[in-house]
Formats: C-alpha cells, sequence, structure tokens
C-alpha cells in the first residue's frame, strides 16, 4: 500500500493506494502523524484506489477521528468504493467521519 | 640429480632444505635402517614370497630416496618391480645389486659423518 | 630418536598478516623411519604441528585423539596400506571428513584415480619438492577448514532448529490450553432452562478465537444473551476477548446495574472498552429474553450478526447501524424489542459464517445464510445450524474457515405454563 501527501492550502490530501489493512497499519499511521506533525487540520484520505478495509483498517481511521477532534482537527473520507462505503456504513461510520464524493467539497468543510 | 653418482650430496642437502643437520640426523637412521630392509628383501626372494620382496624393496627405496644415492634408487626400483612380477630369477642378481651399492652408499655416509661435509 | 627432530611451533605460512592463528596439526602416517622423519622435518620447518605415526591403526588412534587438520599417509604399508587407512577414515563418523592427502613414490593416473575411489583428497609424491609440499599441504588446510567451518554451522543450525521446534510445541500446547480453557466458558449445549432449546457450533479459525458468545440465566424470568467480535485476529484479539467476556458476565453485571438490559450493558461496555492504542474494538449485540412472555429486548454496539426465524413468517435481521464499542465513548444505545412465539429461533452469528469466498472470490453472503437458516425450519436446531456449515464448507470448497465462523441457536420450545397468559 502507497500514501502520497498533497498538501494545499485547506489542508493534507491522503492518496491512498491499494488495501487499508492491518498488514499495511504503519504506512497510514505515519503518514497521519506526519500530517498532524504539520498542524494539519483538515485531513483528508482518498479512498478511491482502495479496494478493501478490514476491521483494523477501520478502527485506525475511528482512532484517528478521535485524535484529531482533541486537537481541533477533522478527517474525512474521499470518494470511497462501494464494497468500502458498504463496510463504512455497517460500523456507522458516515455518522463520524463526513464523507465526500467531490475533493472541493471535502477541502470546504471546516474543523467544528 | 647425477645418475652416476654414488652419493648426490648437494641434492641430498637440499632436499633437508640445507639443514645438515638434519641431512646428519637422517644418515644415521638411513644406516640403521637399511641393512634390515635389505635383509628382508634377501630373505622374502629365499623364500620366493614375491609380495614380501616388493614390500620390502619399496620401503629400502623409500629411505634411499631420501638419501639421494642414484645408482642404488635404481636398483631397488628395478628389484621392487621383480617382486612385483614374481621375476624370482631376475631378482636374484638385482638384490645382489643391491647389496653391494648399499654397501658403496653406507661407506659414503661414514665418511662424510666422521670427516664431515666436502666443501 | 635424534633431538633434531624439531618440534618448534611457528606462524603458520598462509595465515593473514598480523593475524595470529595456532598452527595446523599434520598427521602423518609412514612406516618407513627415514622417510617419515624427513617429512615430518620438512613439515615442522614450515611450521606445522606434527604428529608422526608408524601404521594405519597407530595413525586411526592418533587421528581419534588429536583430530589433526591434514593427514598425510603413506600408499604402501604393511597390514594396513594408504588406501585401506582412508577406508577406515570414511567409514568412521567422528574423521570421514578429514582431508587426506596420499603419499605417493610416483603418481600413475590409476593410481590416483584408485585413491580418489577409496577416499584420498589429494596426492603428494615423495620426491615433491618443498614448493609442491606447501602448495598440497596449504590446500589441503584451507579445504579442511571450509570442511570444519560448514560442520560446525551445520551442527548450529541443526541444535537453532530443536530449539525452535520445540518451542514451537511449547508454544502450541499452551495455545491448547489456552482454547480449552476458553471453550469450558462457552455455553453448554442442550437446555439451558425449560422451554428454550440452544445448540451453537463454533469454529476458530486459529487454535484461539476472537469471537465469543455465551447465553446465561440472569434470574428465574429471564435469559440473557450475546455474540461479541474482537477485530484482528490471533492470540492478541482472543485475549481482549476474553476480558470484555469477563465484564459481560451475568454476576458481573448484576452486580454493576442490577439487570442486564441490553442498552445499559451496552453502555457500560462502551465506556469500559475504548480503541485501543492500535485502533482494535468489539461489536457486541446483547440480548434479554423474557421467559413468561417470549419478549426479546436486545441492542447493538455495531454486530450485525442476530437472526429471527418465525414459523409463519420471513426470517428477518435485528439490527440496525451502530458503533463498535469505543467509537464513541459517550454514545447511548437504542433498545429494540420483538416478540418471539414457539418454535421461533434466535441465531447470533459472526460475520466469518457468512463472509467466506468461493475459490472465484465471491462472497457466501448474508442472503444465502438466510436461505440455509430458513431452508432448515424443518429439522432440529442443531441439524439447522450443521446444515448452514456443511454449505458454507462447499461454498468455499474448503473445511477451514478464514474467519472465527461462530452461530448460535435458541430456540423457545414453549413459554413457561403458570405465567402465560394467552
Amino acid at each position: 500500500m502507497q500514501i502520497k501527501e498533497r498538501i494545499v492550502p485547506q489542508g493534507i490530501i491522503l492518496d491512498v493506494v491499494g488495501d487499508l489493512t492491518y498488514a499495511h497499519r504503519a504506512v497510514f499511521k505515519a503518514a497521519v502523524e506526519k500530517a498532524r506533525q504539520a498542524g494539519c487540520r483538515n485531513l483528508i484520505v482518498n479512498l478511491e484506489q482502495v479496494r478493501f478495509v478490514d476491521s483494523a483498517g477501520l478502527g485506525l481511521l475511528v482512532l484517528v477521528s478521535q485524535n484529531l477532534k482533541l486537537q481541533q482537527a477533522q478527517i474525512s473520507m474521499l470518494k470511497p468504493q462501494s464494497y468500502v462505503r458498504e463496510i463504512m456504513s455497517l460500523a456507522n461510520i458516515p455518522k463520524m467521519i463526513p464523507i465526500y464524493e467531490r475533493e472541493e467539497d471535502a477541502l470546504m468543510a471546516r474543523a467544528a | 640429480m647425477d645418475k652416476t653418482a654414488v652419493l648426490d650430496l648437494s641434492e641430498a642437502l637440499n632436499r633437508a632444505d640445507g639443514d645438515r643437520d638434519l641431512f646428519l640426523t637422517l644418515a644415521g637412521l638411513f644406516l640403521q635402517e637399511s641393512p634390515k630392509e635389505a635383509a628382508a628383501a634377501r630373505a622374502a626372494l629365499e623364500r620366493q614370497d614375491c609380495a614380501g620382496l616388493a614390500a620390502a624393496a619399496h620401503k629400502l627405496k623409500g629411505s634411499v630416496m631420501e638419501m639421494c644415492a642414484p645408482r642404488l634408487f635404481e636398483c631397488t626400483k628395478r628389484l621392487e618391480e621383480l617382486g612385483q612380477q614374481g621375476n624370482f630369477a631376475e631378482a636374484s642378481p638385482v638384490c645382489a645389486d643391491v647389496e653391494t651399492r648399499l654397501a658403496e652408499v653406507h661407506a659414503a655416509l661414514r665418511d662424510i659423518i666422521a670427516g664431515g661435509f666436502p666443501s | 630418536m635424534s633431538s633434531h627432530a624439531m618440534s618448534h611451533i611457528g606462524q603458520v605460512p598462509d595465515s593473514s598478516p598480523g593475524i595470529e592463528t595456532p598452527a595446523a596439526t599434520i598427521l602423518l602416517i609412514e612406516d618407513e623411519p627415514v622417510t617419515r622423519t624427513s617429512m615430518a622435518a620438512r613439515l615442522t620447518r614450515l611450521g606445522y604441528r606434527v604428529l608422526e605415526a608408524e601404521n594405519g591403526r597407530a595413525g586411526l588412534e592418533l587421528a581419534r585423539r588429536e583430530r589433526p587438520d591434514l593427514l598425510i599417509v603413506d600408499w604402501m604399508m604393511p597390514e594396513m596400506d594408504g588406501l585401506t587407512f582412508c577406508d577406515a577414515i570414511r567409514r568412521d563418523p567422528q574423521l570421514k571428513s578429514s582431508q587426506i592427502l596420499l603419499m605417493t613414490a610416483h603418481d600413475t593416473p590409476a593410481q590416483i584415480a584408485e585413491g580418489l575411489v577409496r577416499g584420498a583428497d589429494d596426492f603428494l609424491s615423495k620426491s615433491a619438492s618443498k614448493q609442491e609440499i606447501i602448495a598440497r599441504v596449504l590446500a589441503g588446510l584451507r579445504t579442511s577448514r571450509l570442511v570444519r567451518k560448514l560442520e560446525t554451522t551445520g551442527e548450529e543450525l541443526k541444535s537453532s532448529m530443536l530449539l525452535l521446534e520445540k518451542k514451537q510445541a511449547e508454544t502450541e500446547a499452551d495455545l491448547q490450553t489456552a482454547a480449552a480453557f476458553v471453550q469450558s466458558l462457552l455455553p453448554s449445549p442442550g437446555s439451558p432452562v425449560h422451554g428454550i432449546t440452544l445448540a451453537w457450533e463454533y469454529q476458530p479459525s486459529l487454535t484461539l478465537g476472537g469471537d465469543l458468545f455465551d447465553v446465561m440465566t440472569i434470574d428465574e424470568d429471564h435469559l440473557g444473551l450475546y455474540i461479541l467480535d474482537a477485530s484482528g485476529h490471533g492470540v492478541a484479539a482472543a485475549l481482549r476477548s476474553a476480558s470484555l467476556m469477563t465484564f459481560l458476565r451475568a454476576e458481573n453485571m448484576l452486580q454493576l446495574l442490577g439487570s442486564y438490559n441490553p442498552e445499559q450493558v451496552l453502555f457500560e461496555a462502551n465506556r469500559r472498552f475504548p480503541l485501543s492504542a492500535d485502533g482494535e474494538y468489539f461489536t457486541l449485540w446483547v440480548g434479554l429474553l423474557h421467559l413468561p412472555t417470549g419478549s426479546l429486548s436486545y441492542a447493538s454496539a455495531g454486530h450485525p450478526g442476530a437472526l429471527l426465524s418465525s414459523a409463519e413468517h420471513p426470517s428477518r435481521w435485528l439490527t440496525h447501524a451502530s458503533f463498535p464499542l469505543g467509537f464513541d465513548p459517550s454514545a447511548r444505545f437504542t433498545r429494540d424489542r420483538v416478540s418471539l412465539k414457539p418454535a421461533d429461533r434466535l441465531f447470533l452469528l459472526s460475520d466469518g459464517i457468512y463472509e467466506v469466498p468461493s475459490p472465484s472470490g465471491e462472497l457466501w453472503g448474508r442472503d444465502r445464510f438466510q436461505e440455509a437458516i430458513d431452508a432448515g425450519k424443518q429439522t432440529s436446531l442443531s441439524a439447522t445450524i450443521a446444515s448452514c456449515f456443511a454449505a458454507a464448507r462447499g461454498w468455499q470448497q474448503a473445511q477451514h474457515f478464514p474467519d472465527d465462523a461462530a452461530v448460535v441457536g435458541i430456540e423457545l420450545t414453549d413459554y413457561r405454563e403458570d405465567t402465560f397468559n394467552g
């Protein structure tokens, strides 16, 4: 799994390619930590190229969400594939982490 | 090696890496052992034991090689071959040759031991 | 023997400059004294430690005692000749990899061939020059060192492997013990109380599973039930599950809450079990069955695995979207209610039973699971569950489930006679 970081004025976008799973948790955690240390308030995880998220991946996303909220920052998800979207819904994730279909919408959102 | 010599001393010393003390030690051993080895060959010949003859001749040949005595070496080697072939008829005179030449080598060695190395 | 036979031990000529290594040991086996003395002296002068033997037998004994780095043996010797000596060395398990130089009067190709066959590694002519002797001896010693290094490494590898195997066996035994313990915590099938039939089947993907469940008598009127799923796999997940299981025990909840009301149980569990540092969490479904009326109240924290199968109606899932434990520490969980009639069956299941892929990758899925349940309405509870597992195995064309697979079935056989009011 690879993660590319794009820094824009409104926030940081992580373009994820591959599976967001237990095996790749270190890579994801490192990318998030880097963004956090850069003082990112709006972290967008682009899931367009992600085919599969397992329970560990879900848990990580939620953990990141909780941690960022403590710093008045937020995480959102961009263009999840249909299977991933289904997994997210079963765990009620959309209630906690916003999902966007367009990058501009994700960038416009601000932390509460 | 000078094939006509009784004893090629320079070659023998060379073989001992120039160590005169070592050569003298080996010479002393040779004087001690070679008569036994020659006698064993003669005895094997007399009882027509070809394996015994070849073995005794071989053993003598080995020690002769260390002394670099070319004429003795040649007939000891011949005796070994004849023993291997079981050719007792020819072996008899060759064995006599061995005994004669062995005596020559003994004399030469005793000279060196007593009188020192020729300069 | 004369004291001129030298025995000084010096630097081995081929050692790297500046590195002191102990002199190599060479065993010389030669019956002819002059030859032996001469060769021994020459080798000693080259810096080696030389041991001498007059015959093959003495040579073997010395070899076994001293384990020389190199053996130089004469071709022709009485009683045991050089070739026979080589045979003996190669037959000896302690010595068989020794380096042997066979001394010949003259090397003939036939001799060399025979020597190699019988076990010699190289040949040295008795009339060899000093340079040749050095070359052959060095080569032999180099090979000897290499062989010894290989043998040592081989031995070390072997004992490491044995140690590893032993540890693995111990770990496996520990896991088996842990699994047996966890299994003992699961409810015994049959009838926990009058009017209820219980059956279940559980296939953890590894020795220890992360999916656990229980059916408990809360009091004489109530049955408590739950199924939980720990994210992740392996021993870590299993340990976390066991911890939550302990928390969910009837005695514990009664002490904490005074009841086993599902939404309260979830509330407490949610506060007690936040996300782990690695983002691990639980999903949990809790139900409370009132035996006199068949009324089932239930609540779920992200666990979608509760299916109600009744005689008259089509089966339906008893769950809606909710957060797993630890996602929202202040979450409140909604309680739902449904009435069970006699012959109704409630199934609690983990996603491991329906998320099995076919060889082409298609998942069996919740719909097909539901069909399997409906198809078993006429058969017994345990037979229905067994047929689900069979169907799942058939779908994936494998016996082993990649994820923990659990199906628990509770059938209401009758209301309790004395309290049913029609």
